[in-house]
């Protein structure tokens, strides 16, 4: 039977017709891309533009929408569904025993002992669990030792990479800050890595005019992926009760300003942004924080009446 | 010659009809293939069942990670220390239900677990006939106040935090003691057990679904 003109073009065009129908909703169903290289510094003028024009609150949104997210997870497997982690069932029957075992020695034991023919993925998640269990102790030095290991491995996940930051600020206290700013970076869908972020800045004394001009506006970026990430205001609420202890941090205040706004209670945050302007005295931060508040009351001063109703 | 121009136009009229026929089978074919791949729901996290104690921290203590722990029981006769480790460490060694005096141990690691690896669910049940009799009791105050220093110097010492299990009914003896641990501000949790004594403890991704964190 001879091919005729109408064949081949009915083929093209239902190969074209199938490529397309098969190609668009593939691309959208792809699974969590990975997080986009850490933001170049951002200023504090900068980002209080890019928190008026939402795209703050845009990208904290994409962030937060992540499929298979589950923000408070401890690991970046808990929070993440990461199928190129695995372990095989009779190890990992041995790894949940470790977890249940509640005396930190028989719990050491009982890990140490997996590492030995553990796949380079397998080992890492051992090294976290180790570290994690030294900082139970109080032992930041084994916690240290057992992240420089799991630093050692290749191809982690930059989601899983912000739990060695993470754990590292824990273990190091004294660059809490730079630490925590990395495990952000590295995945900005964990909530603890975001709110530890944001106690760890209320609680850094600034010894530059830069340094506070660059904390207070990663405290905001922190604040507002929070506020997409809580399930619940009652999660914020916590957070602004764990800073109160501050009160003499412009930082915290501005904090908990925000916390005000972000949980609908607009006339309280607008209050309290001009009681903080006012009593605002001179210190390192003051013109940062100032310029902050002043934006903040200006924003707030702009918004409809609609967005103000029914606050308390 | 009429004869052939009629042929043109019906092949013309077939050609099409093929595209449209094979076009509209690629894309019902396609369809269902797109429906069966995202029928799938992406739910955040995922929907569990509560049948285990709610053994949620108070959420004031916001530590980077969890607290060492340890579990007591209480009954009529006072507080044992519960020396659960001696029941779970038997597993390595491949006993199905370890037993000790103090109860056994029925622990499950899924193999459908697909988050973290240290997921498990593990049920004690506490022969709390055997634990009563080398209860310490707290009947007095001097005996409470003694028993809540030590919870205390343990906490601030070694960062341990209490778990209370509470024998059904035992509520009534508990009490002085609970507010005896309030008053010295000390962390702890507590849960009433099922009327066979039984608890049972799970890790897993839904211990994460709010920030109440349940642990080990």
């Amino acid at each position: 039977m001879a091919i005729r003109r109408t064949d081949i073009i009915s083929a093209i065009v239902a190969f074209a017709i199938s490529g397309t129908c098969f190609l668009l909703p593939v691309s959208t169903l792809g699974g969590w891309e990975s997080p986009e290289p850490p933001r170049p510094q951002p200023t504090l003028k900068r980002t209080l533009e890019e928190l008026n024009d939402d795209s703050l609150d845009e990208a904290a949104d994409e962030v937060a929408k992540r499929p298979s997210l589950e923000t408070a997870g401890d690991t970046c497997l808990m929070r993440y569904r990461l199928l190129d982690f695995s372990m095989s069932q009779d190890r990992r029957e041995k790894f949940g025993i470790a977890a249940l075992l509640i005396n930190p020695r028989k719990k050491r034991a009982q890990l140490e002992g997996l590492l030995e023919g553990a796949t380079s993925y397998e080992a890492w998640r051992i090294h976290i669990a180790l570290a994690r269990l030294a900082l139970r102790t109080g032992d930041n030095s084994q916690a240290n030792r057992q992240l420089d290991k799991a630093e050692g491995f290749d191809d982690i996940p930059d989601v899983c990479r912000s739990d060695v930051a993470f754990l590292r600020a824990a273990a190091s206290p004294q660059n809490a800050v730079e630490n925590l700013l990395v495990a952000r970076a590295l995945d900005p869908g964990s909530w603890q890595a975001n709110a530890q972020l944001a106690k760890a800045i209320v609680e850094h004394r600034p010894r530059t005019t830069e340094e506070c001009d660059r904390l207070t506006s990663e405290l905001i970026v922190a604040l507002v992926q929070m506020s997409h990430l809580a399930a619940r205001d009652v999660d914020l609420g916590y957070l602004m009760r764990s800073v109160e202890q501050n009160p003499n941090s412009g930082q915290a205040a501005l904090l908990e300003g925000m916390i005000l706004e972000r949980t609908g209670q607009f006339g309280a945050a607008m209050n309290f942004y001009k009681q903080e302007l006012e009593a605002n005295s001179a210190y390192l931060c003051a013109t940062a924080i100032d310029f902050a508040l002043e934006d903040r009351i200006a924003a707030l001063s702009r918004k409809p009446l609609s967005n103000t109703l029914g606050e308390n | 010659m009429i004869t052939g121009a009629d042929t043109e136009v019906t092949d013309a009229e077939t050609g099409f009809l093929d595209v449209a026929a094979n076009a509209l089978a690629v894309i019902i074919l396609v369809t269902m293939v797109v429906l069966i791949i995202s029928g799938v729901p992406q739910v955040r996290g995922e929907v569990t069942e509560e049948t285990e104690l709610d053994l949620s921290f108070p959420p004031p203590l916001e530590t980077v990670t969890t607290p060492l722990a340890a579990y007591y029981a209480v009954t009529p006769e006072g507080v044992t220390k519960l020396d659960l480790d001696a029941m779970t460490s038997q597993v390595n060694d491949g006993v199905a239900i370890p037993e000790t005096d103090q109860g056994n141990l029925a622990v499950r690691v899924s193999r459908s677990a697909y988050r973290d690896f240290n997921e498990y669910s593990a049920e004690f049940r506490l022969n709390l006939e055997n634990i009563s009799k080398t209860a310490t009791p707290v009947d007095t105050r001097e005996q409470r106040s003694e028993f809540v220093e030590m919870i205390s110097n343990r906490f601030d010492n070694q960062g341990i935090v209490p778990t209370f299990l509470i024998q059904r009914g035992s509520a009534a003896d508990y009490a002085p003691l609970y507010w005896g641990l309030r008053k010295a501000d000390a962390v702890l949790r507590w849960a009433v057990l099922n009327p066979n004594g039984e608890i049972r403890i799970r890790h897993h991704v839904g211990s994460f679904s709010t920030r109440e964190r349940r642990w080990q």
